[in-house]
């Protein structure tokens, strides 16, 4: 069924020309739905996405962790996550779980642990992730096992036309701790996919089609069918060489090259052709944004697009990196001018304003939640249909506590979780949250992590 | 009477002096001083980044993708000086590991947004120099047919191919690529269309974005070590010395066999380095191996360090690339300049940071300035760019200098801290009353399990203590006098200068800066497996005067650089 949905990337691109593609943020997919709006009218189930929403340098627990617990009206908002208030619904909250292999060491480490399970490079977890011979900081750290996000994708992100997308808000800053703050998205070893923070860029990739700016030929300024063409024979004639490349690699650098071929395979077939299908008349491409210095916009913008292409159906796997792991930005926005990082780390004044700052990051987290919320889908929402796994790397960052991580959940993934609920997992895993998200986004998996291996499921959480 | 041998002085100091130090506790130090896990012996071939490179079964050449920088510089070569192809290319950042983008490139893979960017690069690069609307064909050298079915054609595809694949075209490639012109010009009626089309396909094959190496079967060591053919000597040494493709007289000089013997690799490395691509590139390794071109990423302060901003980053970066074509791998100078050159380059914002009189005017540029011994200022340790990049957002950060110093210029990595222990003791004010920043570091590492490594790491940096995290210099912190003074390696240094006098005289730096030349050449991690032939190298430098250019000579020649010993 999903094959019947490709959109049309060439109508989107018409329409965005055309001025015509102003912010009407509707569904794509309400028309195509039967009369309940539970499921497509040919048979299939509305799809369900997966979003991971990462941010660096942890959390001050006191202004996270809820007083209250259970579901419904029986707890309530913390400080930290009041900007939720609308969308307190579809939130689940998981606190107290634990890091419980190993000896837990800090930024890099953490990052490995929510998002790959650990790293089965540094399996003992007795030797840290830097501790190559001629690393000079920490750049040796790098994702050696799949993402969350990745997993899924493989699961799920077959049909859509970008098995999954990267977006961010924050370029790293501060000491090199190597792939790990880059990206969200490994594949594997130093294979990451980095997110793109330009909105105006982030919108070419999902509805432009022209690559680079390039001039069509002939004499509109819409990219003609011939273009299309054009860049296809390229493409064919560049994995043509690939296939005689790959005859000279050992295995890991021919597996290097395969994943640039899948790569340029995934683009050609973004490219329009004649024979696809139309787009649902519903599926509108908001104006292209302009230059956006100012980071709320940014971010708002970004949430817009990331919802935009989930009920466009462009995607159904998206991980969005507010600021990576032990990041030293700073946020004049909400009057911090010093670090984060260096904040998580100094005196209470210092953790006042770390703590500023990770208000403002959940008030987007939140806008982005809302704004799916406002998208509908079906008979429901975006927040329906959708899970996002709100986590960073450690809890609270002074001392790299990594007990009571702070899980924030969002979504309903298709109804399989209660929401508006705050659980208590005392003495659980983080592996386990994440095994949980990954079967509910249907991965055939039952077991996970390097460290923390859990084959237990936290049925607390679902409906 | 031979020098004594690198590695059992030197390395072997080191590791006596890391072992004695009682900085490591708890596992094995590799021979060459660097920590490993005491059951990691066989864990080489274990890696699971390792690659097993062309060349199956035998040797072991990393696969590299260009670099950024590789990218830019070639498509100099292919289209020439006169295109200006006026782009902001919009490719994704080079990957850093082990400190080289070199060596990120041979790990990383082209994931789906990086190949749309080469895409969108390409064809935005081939429009451009085949625009319909300009005269194109003066790019081919002559007019082609308007349905690009003839020798004009052709003979520039192979031209061009050759440059960008740094090897003649095969003929079914000519072939292939002559149909994609023709085509494209029959789809579009535009020959223009026509080239750009293959213009485009040639810059996004695999053949032009990555290094493609080859070992000569022909052409062993008498050791058995592989050694790279014609091609691909002419591929490593251009891109090594001017960062860019090889041009065509490179190319010639391969098929003619120049680089099977060592003069030939001589001779065409000296033709390298009088080019002005060599100028300009040749400081790239130290800018890398410093890290400095990463200074705009550490965000100072702003409420201690209004100043410090994307623009004085960007001024303290430029400095040192000036400073490193200028004064230290120009031709005839001591590269040990590195750590003792009191002359500099400043522009007007620089001027006022250091403190100098008579700053230039402002829009005035860089100029050359003699630094007074008063500025306590002395090579690279006394650049803004190098003193930032190394500090903290809010503090001169002690112990990262003092790692990094040991790190990079002597090559020894101390081991990680113990597990469970907070290491951010760099944690800007405390509640305690005023301290000096040294004060508070010393604070922090009076606990026995940590003073070992700290006492190798900490005073190094606490030589640099007159320079404050953007690099300004103070003589006091809070009111209270700092203090620069230390013992390193045995010596009692005060401040900067003489850290850099300590530097340049001792020989650990001239076998480090050479092994991670070789790492940086080759694109490894590890250089140890072939530390005896880098050793051979890095004895070379005192002959030699210490002049970087002459030691590129020799070292390209060298086995460290022109061949590769076989997979175990």
């Amino acid at each position: 069924m999903l094959d019947q949905l490709k959109i049309s990337r060439r109508f989107a691109l018409r329409g965005a020309l055309s001025g015509v593609g102003v912010s009407l943020w509707l569904p794509v997919l309400d028309v195509m739905c039967n009369d309940h709006g539970t499921a497509f009218a040919q048979g299939g189930e509305l799809p369900t996405s997966f979003g991971v929403f990462y941010w660096g340098n942890g959390i001050h627990h006191n202004y996270w962790v809820p007083d209250t617990m259970g579901s419904g009206d029986a707890w309530q908002l913390s400080s930290h996550l009041e900007a939720f208030a609308e969308v307190k619904d579809y939130l689940t909250l998981v606190s107290g779980t634990q890091m419980l292999d190993g000896v837990f060491k800090g930024h890099g480490w953490g990052v490995c642990y929510v998002l790959a399970g650990g790293d089965s490079h540094h399996a003992d977890v007795t030797s840290d992730i830097d501790s190559h011979p001629v690393s000079f900081e920490t750049d040796e750290s790098t994702q050696f096992d799949p993402t969350v996000d990745q997993i899924v994708a493989d699961a799920i992100g077959g049909d859509t036309p970008f098995a999954s997308l990267e977006t961010g808000i924050l370029p790293y800053k501060g000491l090199n701790m190597g792939t790990v703050s880059l990206a969200i998205a490994h594949r594997g070893p130093y294979d990451y996919l980095p997110p793109e923070r330009d909105p105006a860029k982030l919108f070419d990739r999902l509805f432009g089609n022209i690559p680079g700016g390039s001039p069509p030929p002939g004499d509109g300024p819409t990219p003609s069918d011939i273009t299309h063409q054009l860049r296809r024979s390229v493409l064919d004639a560049v994995l043509e060489d690939a296939k005689r490349l790959d005859q000279k690699l050992g295995a890991a650098d021919s597996m290097r090259l395969e994943r640039h071929m899948e790569s340029i395979r995934a683009i050609e077939q973004r490219i329009p052709s004649p024979g696809d299908n139309p787009p649902p008349a519903s599926c509108q491409v908001p104006a292209e944004p302009g230059t956006i210095e100012e980071i709320t916009e940014q971010s708002q913008t970004i949430n817009r697009l990331i919802a935009t292409a989930l009920s466009c159906n462009l995607t159904r796997v998206y991980s969005h990196l507010w600021s990576g792991a032990r990041d030293d930005n700073t946020y004049p926005v909400v009057g911090v001018n010093a670090d984060h990082h260096g904040q998580t780390h100094g005196n209470n004044a210092a953790q006042e304003q770390a703590a500023t700052i990770e208000k403002y990051i959940f008030d987007q987290y939140a806008d982005l939640a809302t704004v799916m919320r406002d998208t509908p889908m079906g008979a429901g929402n975006l927040l329906d249909q959708t899970l996002i796994y709100g986590i960073t790397e450690v809890s609270n960052p002074k001392n790299h506590v990594h007990v009571d991580y702070p899980i924030t959940l969002m979504g309903r993934a298709g109804g399989m979780l209660r929401g508006n609920l705050h659980h208590q997992a005392q003495g659980q895993k983080v592996t386990e949250v994440v095994l949980t998200l990954m079967q509910v986004m249907g991965v055939e998996i039952d077991n996970w992590g390097t460290w923390d291996n859990t084959s237990s499921i936290m049925s607390e959480i679902l409906a | 009477m031979t020098r004594p041998n690198i590695q059992a002085t030197v390395i072997g100091a080191s590791l006596s002096l890391l072992l004695s130090s009682g900085c490591y506790d708890g596992r094995d130090v590799d021979p060459e001083g660097a920590p490993q896990d005491v059951a990691d012996d066989g864990d080489q071939d274990e890696d699971p980044t390792g690659d097993d490179g062309v060349n199956v079964g035998d040797y072991d050449v990393p696969l590299r993708l260009l670099t950024r920088s590789e990218y830019r510089g070639s498509l100099r070569v292919l289209f020439g000086d006169e295109v200006d192809l006026g782009l902001d290319l919009d490719l994704v950042p080079d990957t850093v590991v082990s400190g080289f983008h070199s060596v990120g490139a041979a790990e990383v893979t082209v994931g789906e947004m990086a190949a749309e960017k080469y895409e969108a690069a390409a064809w935005a690069v081939a429009n451009r120099v085949f625009a319909a609307d300009s005269d194109w064909s003066a790019q081919m050298g002559c007019q082609p047919a308007a349905t690009l079915d003839d020798a004009c054609t052709t003979d520039y595809i192979q031209k061009l191919g050759r440059l960008a694949f740094r090897r003649p075209l095969t003929s079914e490639e000519l072939e292939l690529w002559a149909a994609i012109a023709r085509d494209a010009t029959a789809l579009t009626d535009e020959p223009a269309q026509g080239m750009a089309t293959v213009v485009s396909g040639i810059l996004q094959s695999p053949f032009f974005l990555y290094r493609v190496e080859t070992i000569d079967p022909d052409n062993a060591s008498e050791s058995g070590r592989g050694r790279f053919d014609g091609a691909s000597m002419a591929t490593r040494l251009a891109f090594l010395l001017t960062g860019a493709t090889p041009d065509e007289a490179m190319l010639d000089r391969a098929a003619q066999g120049e680089f099977d013997t060592r003069q030939g690799i001589q001779d065409a490395a000296r033709a390298l380095l009088d080019s002005d691509e060599a100028s300009a590139h040749l400081g790239e390794f130290f800018v890398e191996l410093a890290s400095v071109d990463s200074v705009g990423n550490i965000d100072k302060d702003q409420e201690s360090f209004p100043e410090f901003d994307e623009a004085l980053a960007a001024s303290m970066l430029e400095e040192t690339r000036l400073w490193l074509r200028e004064r230290v791998v120009a031709p005839g100078t001591d590269v040990r300049s590195l750590f003792d050159s009191n002359e500099t380059f400043v522009d007007t914002r620089l001027a006022e940071l250091y403190g100098l009189a008579a700053p230039p005017e402002p829009g005035a540029g860089f100029v050359p300035v003699a630094l007074p011994p008063e500025s306590g200022r002395a090579g690279l340790l006394g650049h803004a760019s190098f003193l930032s990049r190394h500090s903290s957002p809010h503090s001169s950060a002690p112990t990262r200098r003092g790692f990094f110093l040991l790190s990079a210029f002597l090559c020894q990595v101390p081991p990680p801290p113990p597990p469970d222990v907070d290491t951010d003791v760099d944690s800007g004010e405390e509640d305690e009353g005023p301290m000096t920043t040294r004060q508070r570091f010393e604070q922090h590492v009076t606990d026995p399990s940590c003073a070992g490594c700290h006492n190798l790491m900490d005073p190094m940096g606490y030589t640099l203590e007159h320079f404050d995290p953007i690099g300004r210099y103070r003589t006091d912190e809070h009111g209270l006098p700092v203090d620069a003074t230390a013992e390193v390696f045995g010596n009692t240094v005060n401040g900067a200068a003489e850290l850099g006098a300590w530097l340049r005289d001792t020989p650990m730096t001239d076998a480090c800066m050479v092994r991670n030349l070789y790492r940086y050449s080759n694109a490894l991690k590890d250089d140890l497996p072939d530390i005896e032939v880098i050793e051979q190298v890095a004895e070379q430098l005192p002959g030699l005067d210490y002049q970087w250019r002459e030691l590129l000579v020799d070292f390209v020649a060298s086995e460290a650089f022109r061949s590769i010993a076989p997979v175990p």
